[in-house]
């Protein structure tokens, strides 16, 4: 296996692009990645693009192929990856492997997503086809929903509080003000979010507890990187982050059949699985990137992913050890919640975010000293999850 | 069959006697493929439930109420709830009824309603 680094990346504003289509939205992530990695478009032999559901909301397929065309990067060997929800972090699994394999030496791994073409119900309709077709799909279940009954859950065991989801919001929306690529540029405060008959926000019930301000909007949005192997990366760029840890685990399918219905053991794995790869500790870790779909998910992963004892992270959040300057900012992009969530793109964004992070030009958002950085994007609630470390090179 | 007839079925493994619901091609416990359906009773309790006010196309009801059940024998559901009015550990058991419709064809199955 051949050490891996990210030499270049790039990504659209996330939120709602009504004049651009989806090939737009990737051609400009990955434009801005190319140019980001000082190559040559002819030095590009492979493609991996991440989608999920350009098929059913963009009717078109094979986006890989059409992007390679459009940036003139034929003869290029491409192929788009759909892993739902997990897609951008699936397809930079798929160029890192393939980078590391010595099969290909420089990838173009960009994932994107246009969502906002129809109506929230269609949408909802849409994510929910992660689930179980008999015993969740048929039944209505839906994301929010399978959230609202891990949160219900979760309060009931560990005493999360309505104001400990509160605080994941209101500290994403406050990062978010200082990422110009966030969808949502809005401060909000605790109070804002608990009392919004007297802060005048709407906050109505999604899936009970679960209110607007605990789930991720509908975005649209694109994000690139560039891959080579890290012994030539040098070449193209003074600041080279390396790929040190992948993880990657599965679930069963059906959210009732878990053996703890509260805990996500492929979180645990997958985390486990790049740790150990990437021979370096949760605590080692400077700067996060969490699936805070919803804000219950961001206080659980931050447990799962091995940061704090189980039933403890809402006691961190409340200690402000995940804000920027704290001991483990988590989603100083904004997560989510704030920065947005083009299904698709979405692993992509957080690694470019991280990207950032480590080459110190994450400007106000920046945290300082980061060197190394973790990323975890979910497919579903969880059923199959992808992590990331990545580090610094020198 | 006369629909207050119908059974809620579960998978049982018949090398380690294991039950699922859904069904498994391969049980998780010892590898068997061979299963044969057993009912899984009328007695359940609610494990924890939502009600969804941003229902999915095909879902006209709002709000949804959505739980997840666990029969006496372990193996748990997720199923709509008839009523609204429930907490965590209410005794439930399901009844045959309409879920939704899925490119505009009605589907049915079990919902879970209070028994007491
Ligand atoms: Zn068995």
């Amino acid at each position: 296996m051949r050490k891996v680094a990210i030499i270049g990346c790039g990504m659209t504003k996330f939120g709602k692009h009504e004049n651009a289509t989806l090939m737009d939205l990737l051609t400009e992530a990955s434009l801005k990645a190319l140019d980001d990695s000082n190559l040559d478009n002819k030095q590009i032999d492979a493609v991996y693009v991440g989608n999920m559901g350009s098929l059913l909301l963009n009717h078109q397929t094979g986006l890989a192929t059409a992007l390679t065309a459009n940036l003139n990067l034929l003869p290029a060997a491409v192929d788009t990856v759909q892993n739902g929800t997990a897609s951008g972090s699936s397809a930079i699994k798929n160029g890192f492997l393939a980078v590391a394999s010595g099969y290909f030496d420089k990838v173009l791994v960009a994932a994107g997503e246009k969502m906002r073409v129809t109506t929230g119900n269609e949408i909802t309709d849409f994510i929910a086809t992660m689930t179980h077709p008999e015993a969740e799909y048929a039944q209505g279940v839906t994301l929010p929903s399978l959230a609202g009954m891990f949160t219900r859950l979760y309060m009931h065991k560990y005493g999360v509080e309505r104001k400990h989801l509160a605080m994941v919001a209101a500290k994403n929306h406050k990062n978010a003000l200082k990422n110009p690529y966030a969808h949502i540029h809005k401060a909000v405060t605790v109070d804002d979010i608990l009392y919004p008959e007297k802060s005048g926000i709407k906050n109505p019930v999604i899936a009970d507890p679960l209110r607007l301000y605990d789930c991720c909007p509908v975005s649209d949005g694109a994000a690139s990187v560039i891959l080579c192997p890290l012994e030539e990366a040098k070449k193209y760029i003074d600041t080279p982050v390396e790929i040190i840890g992948f993880g990657q685990a599965t679930e069963v399918q059906a959210v009732h059949e878990r053996e703890d219905p509260t805990e996500i053991k492929s979180l645990r794995i997958a985390a486990k699985k790049a740790f150990e790869i990437a021979k370096v500790e949760p605590k080692d870790v400077d700067v996060a990137e969490l699936h805070d779909a919803f804000t219950i998910l961001e206080i659980a992963e931050s447990e799962e992913a091995g940061f704090f004892k189980k039933g403890e992270g809402h006691k961190a959040l409340e200690e402000g050890l995940t804000e920027i300057g704290g001991k483990i900012p988590i989603n100083p992009s904004g997560g989510l919640k704030a920065r947005g969530h083009p299904v698709g793109a979405t692993g992509a964004a957080q690694i470019v975010e991280l990207v950032w992070q480590l080459r110190n030009e994450a400007g106000e958002r920046q945290v300082e000293n980061a060197e190394i950085g973790f990323s975890c994007n979910f497919f579903s609630f969880g059923s199959n999850v992808v992590a990331f470390v990545l580090k610094r090179g020198d | 069959m006369n629909e207050t007839e119908k059974r809620m079925i579960g998978y049982r493994c018949k090398r380690c006697g294991r039950i699922y619901y859904p069904k498994h091609a391969v049980c998780m416990n010892c590898d068997s493929r061979e299963f044969e359906k057993v009912e899984l009773g009328d007695k359940c309790k609610l494990i924890t439930y939502t009600k969804l006010y941003a229902t999915p196309k095909g879902v006209e009801e709002k709000p949804l109420i959505l739980g997840i059940v666990e029969f006496e024998n372990g193996v748990r559901a997720t199923g709509q709830l008839t009523s609204e009015n429930v907490e965590i550990g209410m005794k439930m058991k399901p009844v045959w009824g309409f879920l939704r419709k899925i490119d505009s064809k009605e589907v049915y199955g079990f919902k879970f309603k209070p028994a007491t």
